[in-house]
């Protein structure tokens, strides 16, 4: 495996280790190792450090609410979705905005502080924009798994404390 | 003589260290340890998930005393690709409850009373007592001046006129040492010249960090007197699911069959059939569970350095095999010390026979976090007891 590969899968496990705790994982030098985080901040492969929140079990994150939208949009000419896109991934309520392959187009997740808002970005923002042609809400009720990270998990060893 | 008297040959073996030290640390709370023999991962979903169809369609019922033939195949495939060693699937190998029960019958199939066994040592538990079971004889041979690595030279002067089988054992537990290739090369030398049997447990191939792993049976020749024995416990995260294999000579298979199918009859069916899912379908989950072992031996590589106690290089497992001569004490005191004082357990190398003493076994499958409070805690203690 590339070192780079290896950087950043330490790295998106924990985002906080130090270079020179990452050096010594892998066994490399802690210049060579903060050059290598650099290049990869720099060209953009490190979009930004963060972390994963499982809001069921912080109080104020509890009332958020989340949902995924189906949006159809009707492509321009010579533009495709690209205008479109730009226009709706400003809005501060889209946290991820994709663009799908199947019966519809876009996916975006849009985040509010309560259903209401959810719905009245989704009825007075997203709908109003030309070239949308439709959208479908689904709220989050539960996450199981975010980003590779399986919330709430019950991982009680039942290995003996000594063993051969 | 009582008519209810026992086993005799049981008697030579003695109680296991391990064990004792278990006991001890079973009685106290709150503890760091570093004492385990297992991984730290649950076994890859997939596996599991192939054991609960495998249940729910209900096929469990005994296997053939050999094993399912999907499993034989899948192992003919996976030691062909990975170790350069072809065995006919339907001959030359025997779906096994572990490595463990592998052993056993191996060595009962080769051993007569009065034979002698080349052990090196120190070594993992079984070794020793399962060869004393047959009536054979224990010949220790020292590995310590070679920092834990087999030494031909040194084998070649352990040599009686009764050694028949030599056990070989790499990456070792309790060192994490694996012989090299240039090596081996000079042991099966000595090995054709005085015509021996070897039985290569070979269980921790896959978690080789610096290396490409070369299986004994490999090299040239040796297929023909190589037992080798290998399983699911340790790479796939398989402890609990008994299962393993022996591969060799179709005579020698042939012999340990007899015992297999009357002793253990078969390999648990569900666990086989998972067998052939963990070798067709994990081999990403497998390099990532070693890439994450091989980060953390290098980290207690690091640490012990920095603690300036003296590490054979752990080349594989997950196990370091740390020398604490410096600090005077025995390997015994200092795991009690270190378990009294800090709440930290590590085995005594005197539980891994002779040449174990000054060293004490760190088993690193177990989490960062708890590494890095343990190694605090046993350079802490180290400082201490140096003073
Ligand atoms: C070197 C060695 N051989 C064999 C075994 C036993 O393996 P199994 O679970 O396949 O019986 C172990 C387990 O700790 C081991 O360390």
């Amino acid at each position: 495996m590339k070192l780079e590969k290896q950087i950043l899968d330490l790295l998106k496990k924990d985002s906080r280790l130090s270079h020179k705790e990452i050096s010594v994982r892998l066994g490399s030098n802690e210049t060579k190792i903060s050059a290598l985080i650099k290049k990869l901040e720099d060209d953009g492969v490190i979009a930004r450090y963060s972390i994963i929140v499982n809001e069921d079990n912080h109080e104020d994150g509890r009332e958020k609410v989340r949902a995924l939208i189906e949006v159809q949009v009707k492509p321009e000419g010579g533009l495709g979705f690209e205008n479109v896109a730009k226009r709706v991934s400003q809005f501060p309520n889209v946290v991820d905005h994709y663009l799908l392959s199947g019966t519809y187009d876009f996916l975006i997740v849009v985040e509010g502080d309560h259903i209401q808002e959810v719905s009245s970005f989704v009825s007075g923002k997203l709908s109003s924009i030309e070239n949308i042609k439709g959208t479908v809400t689904h709220f989050i009720l539960k996450k199981y798994k975010v980003n590779g990270a399986i919330l709430d998990q019950n991982d009680s060893s039942s290995r003996l404390l000594v063993s051969p | 003589m009582h008519k209810r008297s026992y086993s005799k040959l049981l008697d030579k073996v003695p109680p296991s260290g391990i064990r004792k030290f278990f006991d001890l640390v079973m009685g106290q709370k709150g503890i760091i340890s570093l004492g385990v023999g297992e991984p730290d991962f649950m076994t890859p979903w997939v596996i599991r998930e192939r054991a609960i169809q495998v249940l729910e369609k209900g096929t469990t019922s005994y296997s053939s005393n050999q094993g399912i033939p999907e499993l034989c195949v899948s192992i003919q495939k996976y030691m062909e690709k990975r170790f350069n060693c072809s065995y006919d699937p339907k001959t030359e190998m025997i779906i096994t409850n572990g490595v463990s029960e592998g052993m056993d019958i191996v060595l009962r199939a080769l051993l007569n009373p009065g034979d002698d066994v080349l052990i090196p040592e120190p070594s993992y538990v079984c070794y020793s007592p399962l060869t004393v079971l047959t009536g054979a004889n224990v010949v220790s041979v020292p590995t310590h001046d070679s920092d834990f690595v087999l030494d031909a030279n040194v084998l070649e002067s352990s040599i009686t006129k009764n050694s028949k089988v030599l056990i070989l054992s790499s990456p070792s537990n309790p060192t994490g040492r694996i012989i090299p290739k240039e090596q081996l090369i000079e042991i099966a030398k000595v090995v054709v010249k005085h015509d021996l049997w070897v039985v290569s447990d070979e269980i921790y191939a896959e978690l080789s960090f610096d290396d490409e792993y070369v299986s004994f049976a490999s090299l040239p020749g040796m297929k023909e007197r190589t037992l080798l024995l290998n399983g699911f416990s340790k790479a796939w995260a398989m402890t609990g699911w008994r299962l393993g294999y022996v591969c060799g000579p179709q005579d020698v298979i042939l012999r340990a069959l007899k015992i297999h199918q009357y002793s253990a009859l078969c390999a648990p069916t569900i666990s086989q059939f998972a067998g052939v899912v963990a070798l067709d379908e994990t081999a990403t989950e497998v390099e990532q569970m070693v890439q994450s072992y091989k980060e953390r031996r290098n980290f207690m590589v690091k640490r012990f350095s920095d603690i300036d106690l003296f590490l054979p290089h752990p080349d594989g497992a997950f196990y370091c095999f740390p020398s604490i001569k410096s600090t005077g004490l025995t390997a015994e005191d200092f795991a009690l010390g270190l378990l009294q004082e800090h709440n930290v357990a590590v085995v005594p190398g005197t539980a891994f026979g002779q040449g174990g003493d000054g060293h004490i076994r760190c088993c690193y499958a177990t989490s960062m976090k708890q590494l890095e409070e343990a190694l605090d805690k046993i350079s802490k203690f180290v400082k201490k007891v140096r003073k």
